[in-house]
């Protein structure tokens, strides 16, 4: 036995020690974390979770770690149910085959009757659109073709196009395709335009296209203009409207003489227009969004859509609130809702859903959260995490971030 | 059974001193560099604390906490060097296993291979062998992480000191794919890991049955199966394709099980009626 001393100590304390790590594994599997409901009821949070840096924490009392392991964390949103935390991802527990292989498609809709993916297929430039008829199960698959203009001027592989929304309104399917232009250098050539395809929804035909916006020719130097979407919250929900929020700024460097990334460095943006443009899917109509209402938003605040309301809030401020403006009119539709302030910028989180206004913060270090009726600015929903064993450390929840659970 | 004991028993005894200087050699190098780590790391804290005239509690309160993590990083390539280093000896002890049986001292094999046991007992003993010095590199490896929270508890004063369990300090380190802390990656990364040493080891045995032919096979076919697998798990990460990445995920683990069962078997064919001294 004294021959083998070497080879069973080496076994044995190998053994010994794996199943001491194993052992500390697996009571580490759950993070020491839960959410504790102390006002209303947590059902409000169902299809949520809550993420805060590697931990997952949803309001069934149950905590889980994000990390799957480097070699694991590609498959983590696909491999057990509950792990889909991308919106779209509730696509793939309930109409897998429909998705198989358009996970990444441009854009989603989904309403009782369809599920609707859409996409630009690039060579040649065709609007890809696959319909899933839920009461048979039938899959449509339209082809509308897609011309883009003066691609001469763009870059090597031409100009970026994506189908930006997808909507039903009066019968008919409405594609909302932005058309980028971005040029080597310059400004010359660059342009973005949005079009509305309208399509018949029963013989797949292109009704009318319709250009939504365009953004002007770049004439003054210095001067660009941006454009960026503000489209319905959640990316599946029926929205009668999307607007725009354009702005044009002015750039002027510093060290005009001095050329390259100098230039960059110095060059001082100045905001010179605001602009938020309406569109009405269902009459093809735009409006300006009046000075009242760029006003406030021009305050520092993010405007987001939601169930066909304009909302605006700049998260990141611990001093936050939440204003309800009219779309139209640009009015604020009721008093703002004055959030709890929080303890470090940046550690809020706001999230619109099914017309409730979910929202995250720390307090005193501890990380609490509360649901709003956005109607009546009623308080549904008031929670926060508290730790489970000594090994919580509610630091590390810094900033609790809402996703969808695809519960 | 005895002989196969007995068989393993010997290839670990061969192996005591290279293991025992992997051993060493990760030991000192990572305790010693998170000796220094931690002592640049206070050196700092002490510098900005002098700086600003400070104390340790209004450090703590205007700056984030020590983490072993960010203390464990400041040396990261010496940590990972010893594993490095642990990796590369026992790749090519693959190898050396076989080819010291044909090249070594009054050629062993013609022993070995006489003995009155099924060849393949050889082939499973050597294996075995093989994921013993593993485990207990990996094994060596905890220990080593439990003995630097223990620096890290002695030396960083409390109000600097952030509370971690030995699996979360791993979960935190970089090199956590060495030591995986969650059970699917462990059976993930030891399994593909287990069928690349079958695979080697049936490319030693085409090579000594079928000289260089042989081994162009068996190349060929290890090969193969490491870009096939690469380019799987490559293909489940960019995503978009027809099959889900848990699809990608199946795939790769059906067709590292056929690998293992076939390297096992042709490992046996071969031993059984091929192999020649």
């Amino acid at each position: 036995m004294k021959r083998y001393a070497f080879s069973i100590g080496l076994v044995t304390c190998t053994a010994v020690i794996m199943a001491a790590f194993v052992i500390a594994a697996f009571a580490d599997r759950v993070p020491p974390y839960e959410l504790v409901t102390k006002k209303g009821s947590a059902e409000v949070l169902k299809g949520f979770a809550l993420e805060a840096g590697i931990v997952r924490i949803s309001n069934d009392g149950q905590a889980e770690w994000q990390d799957k392991g480097a070699l694991f964390n590609q498959y983590s949103d696909l491999v057990a149910n509950n792990d889909h935390y991308l919106e779209r991802n509730e696509l793939i527990v309930q109409h897998r085959s429909f998705i198989r292989g358009h996970l990444y498609s441009d854009s989603f809709y989904k309403d009782n009757k369809n599920v609707i993916s859409a996409s630009v297929n690039s060579k040649p430039f065709v609007i890809q659109i696959r319909i899933l008829e839920q009461t048979n199960g039938n899959v449509r698959e339209i082809e509308i073709p897609y011309e883009t203009e003066d691609s001469t001027v763009t870059g090597p592989n031409g100009p970026g196009v994506r189908v930006e929304d997808v909507q039903s309104a009066a019968g008919n399917l409405h594609f909302l395709v932005s058309e980028i232009h971005t040029p080597y250098s310059g400004n010359k050539g660059r342009k973005a335009i949005y079009y509305d395809y309208i399509v018949d929804y029963n013989s797949g035909k292109l009704i009318e296209r319709i250009e939504v916006y365009r953004s002007p020719e770049q004439v003054e130097p210095y001067t660009e203009t941006s454009v960026s979407l503000i489209s319905e919250e959640s990316e599946f929900k029926a929205s009668s409207l999307v607007m725009f929020h354009i702005k044009t700024i002015y750039r002027q460097d510093q060290k005009d003489s001095e050329e390259g990334l100098a230039q960059t460095e110095n060059s001082v943006a100045k905001l010179k227009e605001r602009r938020i443009m309406g569109y009405d899917y269902a009459t093809g109509s735009t409006w300006e969004l009046p000075r009242q209402g760029i006003e406030l938003i021009g305050t520092g605040l993010e405007p987001k859509l939601h169930g066909g309301k304009l909302y605006a809030y700049y998260a990141e401020n611990p001093q936050a609130a939440v204003y309800f403006i009219d779309p139209l009119s640009g009015k604020q539709t009721a008093n703002r809702l004055v959030l709890e302030p929080t303890e470090y910028r940046g550690s809020r989180n706001i999230m619109l859903a099914d017309g409730l206004i979910y929202v995250s913060w720390r307090d005193r270090r501890v990380p609490k959260v509360a649901v709003y009726d956005a109607a009546t600015q009623a308080i549904l929903y008031r929670g926060e995490i508290e730790g489970t064993d000594s090994r919580a450390d509610l630091d590390r929840l810094w900033k609790l971030i809402f996703t969808n659970n695809g519960k | 059974m005895k002989t196969y004991l007995k068989l393993v028993h010997m290839e670990i005894y061969r192996f005591r001193f290279i293991l025992l200087g992997l051993m060493a050699l990760t030991a000192v190098v990572q305790l010693l560099g998170m000796q220094m780590s931690l002592t640049k790391s206070l050196n700092d804290v002490y510098r900005r604390m002098s700086a600003e005239g400070i104390s340790l509690s209004e450090y703590a309160a205007s700056y984030s906490k020590l983490s072993f993590g960010s203390i464990h990083s400041f040396n990261e390539n010496l940590m990972t060097f010893p594993i490095m280093t642990c990796i590369v000896v026992l790749s090519l002890y693959i190898f050396f296993i076989w080819y010291r049986e044909w090249f070594g001292k009054s050629s062993f094999v013609y022993r070995l291979l006489m003995l009155p046991h099924p060849r393949f007992t050889l082939y499973l003993s050597k294996f075995t062998a093989i994921m013993i010095f593993v485990f207990s590199l990996v094994a060596l490896q905890v220990v080593l992480i439990a003995l630097q929270m223990a620096m890290y508890r002695i030396r960083i004063p409390i109000e600097l000191r952030e509370y971690n369990t030995l699996i979360q300090t791993i979960g935190m380190w970089k090199a956590v794919i060495f030591v995986p802390v969650r059970l699917q990656e462990f059976f993930l990364v030891y399994g593909i890991g287990t069928v690349f040493v079958l695979m080697l080891f049936t490319t030693v045995l085409l090579e000594r049955c079928y000289r260089f032919k042989g081994l162009i096979a068996g190349l060929t076919y290890t090969v193969g199966t490491v870009i096939l697998i690469v380019w799987i798990m490559m293909m489940a990460e960019r995503g978009g394709y027809f099959f889900y990445p848990s699809e990608f995920l199946i795939a790769s683990i059906v067709f590292m099980l056929f690998n293992a069962a076939l390297s096992l078997w042709l490992g046996r064919w071969l031993l059984r009626k091929k192999v020649t001294v």
